[in-house]
């Protein structure tokens, strides 16, 4: 059962949205259709800043040696340095902005090769709306899917149009993590946007909006779909595709 | 000692307010592990405060902290300063893993769900360093000017990991009334926590002559 909220169903959830405190199919609609609602996502962030607040009034210190598993993990995740030889930050947790800073300069333009990589082998779990996660994330997205694309039981399937010509790939892993990345999917006006479409049995379910110049995007798709579908609607997204698919993948 | 403030002053801690949080997720997105040892600083108590609440296990409540900076270190470059504040960022993703560890545990032991209303224990002193505590009390205090209603149909979802269908149950009301009153708990807070004048003034005169 795919859940449709309306924007008045969606305004009554919000709060209960913000906390967590709904179901995962509700949680999808309410997703979708704060992408084109700009009035529901402005009260979302009001509600999220409320609700976070209220989650800080019980502080408790971690233990000491928790900032040390924190850093064993994040140093797992980037090429070591051979001329990494100081130990202050591992013995303090703070230290000065301006040593960081200094640090940083010093190590800025290898890093920032790390930081691809180390994107690159994180969770591919994307978190949706929660996490702010918004339209720059293009480029490390893109290393994310490239990264997927190399696991093993992941697979890479060509969305085609009508003449058989590739406008997008999807990008899909062993655990239904996909990526949507658009090759020639030519821009569309302000008032039109890209939806993406989860096929079973014939039926399209809407897998959220790709906008109107898309970069790359995740989905999540469980395995009993038949296809995805790339179709061109108005800009706050529709029910079910108005247009005929511009692109189509058989998952089959 | 690595935390003293150095000579141009200009980066001392007392500067290091929330406002520049952002800055530091910029530094973290860049790899720099000192700036994602501020933040730790300045969070960590939070993050595994509210973790502990709501799953009742300090080692629990630890791992999930552990995950918290872990995903803020690999997705820092994500953070986008214009759509929300870093904190909200880290206390909704410690709310939603704590709700998923509450709810994969439910799902094995089918326990019911609890009534979460308690008084919050009393929290040994810490560094001031680490956390606004006027903040804190700030947010106690609007906390406890809600009405009783929405306070605990928001506790019970919030604390309770669970969800309003839930709260609905335990609580004998109505789905639409458990919607309404957590939302509506949220826009007091909201306006109560926003508001650059305490709602009662304490030392204000109350009969301030027009200018």
């Amino acid at each position: 059962m795919t859940a449709f909220l309306n924007h008045s169903e969606v305004q009554e959830l919000l709060g209960a949205y913000a906390v967590h405190a709904i179901d995962d199919d509700d949680s999808r609609a309410i997703e979708a259709h704060i992408q084109g609602c700009a009035e529901c996502a402005e009260e979302l962030a009001q509600l999220l800043d409320a609700s976070a607040m209220y989650g800080m009034t019980e502080l408790e210190e971690p233990s000491g040696e928790i900032w040390g598993r924190i850093q064993s993990e994040i140093r797992r995740n980037v090429p070591t340095f051979a001329d990494e030889s100081e130990s202050a930050v591992a013995s303090a947790p703070v230290i000065s902005l301006d040593t960081a800073r200094q640090r940083r300069a010093e190590r800025a333009p290898r890093w920032r090769i790390a930081v691809a990589s180390a994107a690159a082998a994180a969770a591919i779990a994307i978190p949706a709306t929660l996490s702010f996660a918004g339209g720059s994330t293009a480029p490390t997205l893109a290393a994310i899917a490239k990264q997927t694309q190399g696991q093993v039981g992941s697979r890479t399937l060509p969305l085609l149009d009508a003449a058989g010509v590739s406008l997008a790939d999807a990008v899909i892993s062993s655990t239904g993590q996909g990526f949507i990345r658009p090759s020639t999917l030519t821009a569309l006006p302000d008032t039109q946007t890209y939806q993406l479409w989860l096929i079973k049995d014939g039926v399209a379910i809407s897998s959220g909006l790709l906008g109107s110049q898309p970069g790359v995007s995740t989905f999540t798709v469980r395995n009993d779909v038949d296809a995805i579908a790339i179709s061109v609607e108005p800009a706050s997204g529709s029910l079910a595709p108005s247009s005929t698919p511009v692109a189509v993948a058989s998952l089959a | 000692m690595a935390d003293t403030v150095t000579n141009e002053g200009h980066m001392d801690r007392q500067h290091l307010s929330a406002s520049e949080d952002a800055e530091l997720v910029d530094e973290v997105a860049l790899q720099n592990e000192a700036a994602l040892a501020e933040l730790y600083a300045r969070y960590g108590a939070v993050v595994t405060g509210l973790a502990r609440r709501i799953l009742g296990d300090g080692q629990l409540a630890e791992d999930v902290t552990q995950d918290v900076f872990v995903h803020l270190w690999n997705h820092a470059d994500k953070f986008d300063a214009h759509r929300g504040k870093l904190r909200t960022l880290l206390l909704t993703q410690t709310h939603g893993k704590c709700v998923d560890l509450i709810r994969s545990r439910n799902a094995r032991s089918a326990r019911e769900a609890k009534l979460m209303i308690s008084t919050a224990p009393e929290q040994a002193a810490i560094d001031a360093e680490l956390m606004a505590l006027t903040e804190t009390e700030l947010i106690r205090e609007a906390v406890k000017q809600l009405p009783i209603d929405e306070r605990i149909a928001l506790e019970t979802a919030y604390f309770g990991g669970n969800t309003y269908r839930q709260v609905a149950l335990v609580l004998g009301i109505p789905e639409g009334t458990v919607k309404a009153r957590i939302r509506s708990a949220l826009r007091r807070l909201h306006t109560l926590l926003s508001d650059p004048e305490p709602t009662v003034p304490s030392s204000a005169s109350p009969d301030r002559p027009a200018s």
